[in-house]
């Protein structure tokens, strides 16, 4: 019991110093009020734009953005990697093409993505998309290619069908690097929806920012960043859950 | 007279190709440049153990695979039941060694039982009920729930045996499936495995480098000669059934067996 | 087989070149390969293409280069002093789920448009992956080795500079690496959303002209210049780390 209190205040300390300390700070006026706000200002932003709604408002546009560009990203990803990862020929012939476009900046996709769609919600969706639809597709391929070959000897003892073999042998000996791939996918979504948002400046949480920004409130800026950072640690949270649910024979 | 001029040839059997499950025609195998087995030519009778054994290079894993339909023979035939063998089928089980590999570990021990029932089509509402029966003949029963990893080595190669069980195959083979047991877990599956060999009257091929598991399980133990691999030798076991781990092992015709077994293998190792 | 991979770029090359030539086909938004092959070639020839890579180039570096200078000594720090690593937790927890985008706006603010405003978001990218290694580098070093300099009495910062630091080059190697691979991608995106300058605002300029052959012969040349970047550091660990059996494992 004390060992748990210790720890919890090891951790809770600096962070606590640090707060305390900047609120001083700005408080004597030592601080650049243009860009470094207080943290009770960026406190009261916080509770009025929730309170408002509009921090809901702006998240659950981001996020819807984010749901469907990256479950359409991640369909298609897998799908696309079992067949690529399956396939002997298939992944001689398209490995060297994938590892080429693999350190691609996904951001550079967007200007091209305007002139196809203008700045639109489409947009958005279809960078997201096509921006994490990459470490999706390289983690199924990954995970299939490395499934143990003695179950596919079995497979074959038990003359299964391919699509037995895919979906009771192959999905779940790959899941560790499919799901790894869905949560860096999931990470770039993020990224690229905010990018994206800054640029078409349509709502969500990256044109809000970017609005706090060019009208010099500080405090909305640094809330809207906080939010944006919780976003990102509550999608990471799901994943984990889904990662542990799936591997809950590994802990046993 | 050595081992290598006694070639007891068995006269046709009553009925004659009704009861050979598998038979090896002149078979040879090279991968590349290398000969792997030569001029093989193999009878398995129904309802009999028969075990391979050789030294190392011997290719008694790859006359295995070849019989399961693993890998092709480059001359010569494989015939099931009158069939040529091209592919691995439902009715020739494997049973491999590495069983840490071969089971599903994220399915529980029912999963990975149910396994051959659920690619056969069997419905739902029976494969619990078969699993568990299979479960029981392995000695298992009450691990339905339980993963893989959770169990020992000679577990964890029971619940393989209960697998390919389920398959209700024709033909059992067994690819030095004991080796990485240690020995006492090995002799009690070795009694398990004639138990239910008896019970199902099984055809099993047992391939093992163990020259007196050989002996002990086997009805006909074949000695294969290495580099390359060719049968050298096919002797008749005739020790009583059942077999006993004590009595069996201090009969003096199995002592017999075994030393001029022994020494064929040491005479072929040094090739 | 190598060769073998070269196919199906090639194939698409050709297909979209066929395509391009039918009426139905959107060339104002897609163009066609010759038509991107020449931008590119002219862009070069003007100065223009190298000009904007040397710009993003320099952010890249700037930034890497301030993230590894605060990143590598406070990864060694919570690496080896196990009391700073739980005191270090809360702030890097909150801090570690912004995305760098996030922090552009904040940056804007602080410096403007230009090259210091890009190079400081890039460096707070960049700093995760170098201070995540520089941990992990300085809890993997030997305990012997940890031993041997408190026996002879150095100081905790000779303990750094004499033991941690060589100790732990390889590995620190490794993270420039992905450093630098999370730097590139950060410069030029921070170029595509906001800042006029270096590739990614080269492309968003072409946009705007409605050139999507330069768009994408820029997009091309970003992939190439990121693959160059990588080969070239890859071969370099090689060559550096010739000893280590684990050089060349990540590939």
């Amino acid at each position: 019991m004390r060992y748990a209190a210790l720890r919890f205040i090891e951790t809770t300390f600096l962070p606590a110093i640090v707060l305390t300390l900047w609120q001083f700070a700005w408080s004597k006026g030592w601080l650049p009020r243009l860009f470094l706000p207080a943290p009770s200002e960026i406190w009261i932003s916080l509770t009025r734009m929730v309170q408002s709604g509009e921090l809901l408002l702006a998240a659950s546009v981001t996020g819807w953005r984010l749901l469907v560009g990256w479950l359409a990203a991640s369909l298609l990803g897998i799908a696309l990697g079992i067949a690529v990862g399956s396939s002997r020929i298939g992944h001689r012939l398209l490995s060297p093409t994938l590892e080429f476009i693999r350190p691609l900046p996904a951001s550079a996709l967007i200007p091209l993505l305007i002139l196809a769609m203008g700045l639109t919600d489409q947009m958005i969706v279809a960078v997201i998309a096509l921006g994490s639809l990459w470490p999706v597709l390289l983690g199924t391929v990954a995970g299939v290619r490395a499934v143990e070959p003695r179950l596919l000897e079995v497979a074959a003892g038990l003359e299964m069908s391919r699509s037995r073999v895919t979906t009771r042998i192959a999905l779940p000996a790959a899941l560790p690097d499919i799901l790894a791939g869905l949560r860096l996918g999931l990470t770039l979504a993020l990224v690229l929806c905010v990018v994206a948002e800054m640029i078409t400046m349509s709502g969500g949480l990256g044109g809000q920012i970017l609005l706090a920004s060019r009208n010099f409130r500080a405090a909305d800026l640094f809330a809207g960043i906080f939010a944006i950072g919780a976003t990102g640690l509550v999608l990471d949270l799901c994943i984990g859950a889904v990662e542990r649910w799936c591997f809950r024979w590994r802990r046993v | 007279m050595t081992l290598a001029t006694i070639r007891l040839q068995f006269p046709p059997a009553q009925d004659s190709s009704g009861s050979i499950q598998l038979k090896v025609s002149k078979a040879g195998l090279s991968i590349g440049a290398k000969r792997i087995l030569q001029d093989i030519d193999l009878e398995v009778r129904k309802g009999e153990v028969l075990c391979l054994i050789g030294p190392s290079g011997s290719g008694k894993t790859s006359l295995l695979r070849m019989m399961g339909g693993f890998i092709s023979a480059s001359e010569g035939m494989v015939l099931a039941q009158g069939r040529k063998v091209v592919a691995p089928s439902r009715r020739i089980a494997f049973v491999f060694q590495d069983y840490g590999r071969a089971l599903l570990p994220w399915r529980t021990v029912r999963g990975n039982i149910e396994l051959p029932l659920e690619a056969r089509g069997t419905p739902r509402a029976e494969r619990a009920a078969i699993s568990e029966r299979l479960l029981d003949q392995v000695g298992l029963a009450n691990t339905s729930n339980v993963y893989p990893r959770q169990l020992s080595g000679g577990m964890q190669q029971r619940v393989q045996i209960a697998r390919t069980l389920a398959q209700s195959p024709d033909v059992l083979l067994m690819d030095e499936p004991f080796g990485a047991l240690d020995a006492m877990t090995r002799e009690a599956l070795q009694d398990e495995l004639l138990k239910l060999a008896a019970i199902q009257n099984m055809t099993i091929v047992f391939v093992t480098h163990d020259l007196e598991e050989a002996i002990y399980l086997g009805d006909r133990v074949v000695a294969l000669g290495a580099n390359p691999g060719r049968i050298a030798a096919v002797v008749d076991v005739d020790l009583p059934r059942p077999r006993n781990q004590l009595t069996t092992r201090e009969d003096t015709r199995f002592l017999a067996l075994r030393h001029r077994l022994r020494a064929f293998l040491t005479e072929e190792g040094r090739k | 087989m190598r060769a073998l991979g070269v196919v199906p770029p090639v194939l698409f090359l050709v297909a979209w070149q066929l395509c391009s030539w039918s009426p139905a086909f959107p060339i104002q938004t897609f163009s066609n390969p010759a038509e991107v092959v020449n931008a590119l070639l002219q862009s070069i020839w003007d100065g223009t293409l190298l000009r904007a890579t040397a710009q993003t180039f320099q952010t890249t570096f700037c930034g890497l280069g301030l993230a590894i200078v605060l990143g590598v000594p406070f990864g060694f720090l919570v690496g080896s002093l196990p009391r700073a690593n739980r005191a270090a937790v809360g702030v890097v927890e909150i801090l570690r789920p912004v995305p760098a985008v996030a922090v552009i706006p904040l940056a804007l603010l602080m410096f403007g448009f230009g090259s210091s405003m890009e190079s400081a978001v890039v460096a707070f990218a960049a700093f995760w992956p170098v201070m995540v290694i520089a941990r992990a580098a300085a809890r993997a070093v030997d305990e012997r080795l940890i031993e041997v300099a408190r026996a002879l009495e150095f100081n905790t910062l000779e303990r750094f500079v004499k033991f941690l630091f060589p100790a732990a080059l390889r590995q620190l190697f490794v993270g420039f690496r992905l450093g630098l691979g999370v730097a590139l991608v950060v410069a030029v995106t921070v170029e595509v959303a906001v800042n006029p300058q270096g590739l990614g605002y080269s492309m968003t300029s072409a946009q705007a002209a409605l050139r999507p052959d330069q768009v994408i012969a820029l997009l091309v040349w970003i992939g190439l210049v990121g693959w160059t970047v990588n080969a070239v550091v890859a071969l370099a660990e090689m060559r550096l780390f010739r000893w280590d059996p684990l050089s060349g494992a990540h590939r």
